[in-house]
């Protein structure tokens, strides 16, 4: 039988090998990304937004607990925050969060390193009573990871 | 001895290798998606509980009352006084939840509650004698 020539048939082979090589390879590569990409990303975030840190500077009310007043500061960090609540919770066990805050943090608008911010939070309706025992201020860095400073009754931030 | 021409068996060889390597391909694409899967979960949820823990509000001789003040849900709370004892708390305290589980304070000078973000991720709270939550 005839056929092609040993050295055509060679080469031949040698291409196959080589195409099917660069196929394989070319998958592989973009698989291998593809799954270590959101790894990639969950360990950036941490590494970025682990050491965000933010400062209560002062937190001051009245008897009634409303407006509550809220300061504080992005003293720590690199990273953009934005998306920011604050959690109130008085000394009956009453909490309460909300996310209307103003200014508003937000991805166009982010709060950023050295930034102060002054929140004056109208707690009508929120059924607040006794004292502030614990206030939260949260924040999201790098779309999901939340960065927290918590003021407790006793220390001094808590006016 | 007659047998298959040399053209069939090249063709038989090159079907046989491309099953063997699809098959190893199939193998190692499923091994290599679990495995990264749950790398991608732990890495996940990790992230998305930074910074989260139960508060202890209060401490009372007959009462524990706890707090979740983060966007996550806490689940599977036990409270462990330090005697050792752990008292069930609630299965499950949503995101701006609170709770009171009953017990008996005794000689108790501290508690710590322990629970679950994002159903892997733990957390957990302290309250101990001299701070305020001790009541």
């Amino acid at each position: 039988m005839k056929g092609i020539s040993e050295i055509v048939a060679t080469v031949l082979a040698i291409a196959l090998v080589v195409l099917i090589g660069g196929i394989v390879g070319t998958f592989i590569t973009n698989f291998a990304k593809s799954r270590t990409a959101i790894t990639q990303q969950s360990s950036e975030k941490m590494t970025k937004c682990g050491n965000v840190i933010l400062t209560i500077d002062e937190i001051k009310t009245d008897a009634d607990l409303n407006p509550v007043n809220v300061t504080f500061t992005y003293s720590i960090g690199s990273e953009d925050l934005y998306n920011f609540s604050v959690f109130l919770i008085d000394t009956h066990a009453n909490l309460n969060s909300t996310s209307s805050l103003s200014p508003n943090y937000n991805t166009t608008n982010p709060l950023r390193v050295g930034n102060h911010v002054f929140w004056s939070i109208s707690t009508t309706g929120w059924g607040l009573s006794g004292s502030l025992s614990h206030v939260r201020v949260q924040g999201l860095c790098k779309t999901d990871y939340p960065v927290i400073a918590d003021c407790k009754s006793g220390e001094a931030c808590m006016k | 001895m007659k047998g298959i021409s040399t053209f069939i068996a090249t063709i038989l060889l090159i079907a046989f290798t491309v099953a063997v390597g699809g098959i190893i391909s199939l193998f190692l694409t499923g091994f290599t998606k679990t495995q990264t899967g749950t790398a991608e979960s732990i890495g996940t949820n990790v992230t998305k509980c930074g910074g989260i823990s139960i508060d202890i509000l209060s401490v009372t001789s007959t009462s524990i009352v706890i707090a979740n003040p983060s966007s996550q849900t806490i689940t599977s709370i036990t409270l462990i006084p330090n005697n050792g004892t752990s008292i069930t708390g609630p299965s499950s305290l949503a995101s701006v939840g609170t709770n009171t589980t009953t017990w008996t304070k005794g000689t108790n000078t501290s508690v710590t509650a322990y629970g679950l973000c994002l159903s892997s991720v733990a957390v957990k709270g302290v309250c101990s004698s001299g701070e305020s939550c001790w009541q």
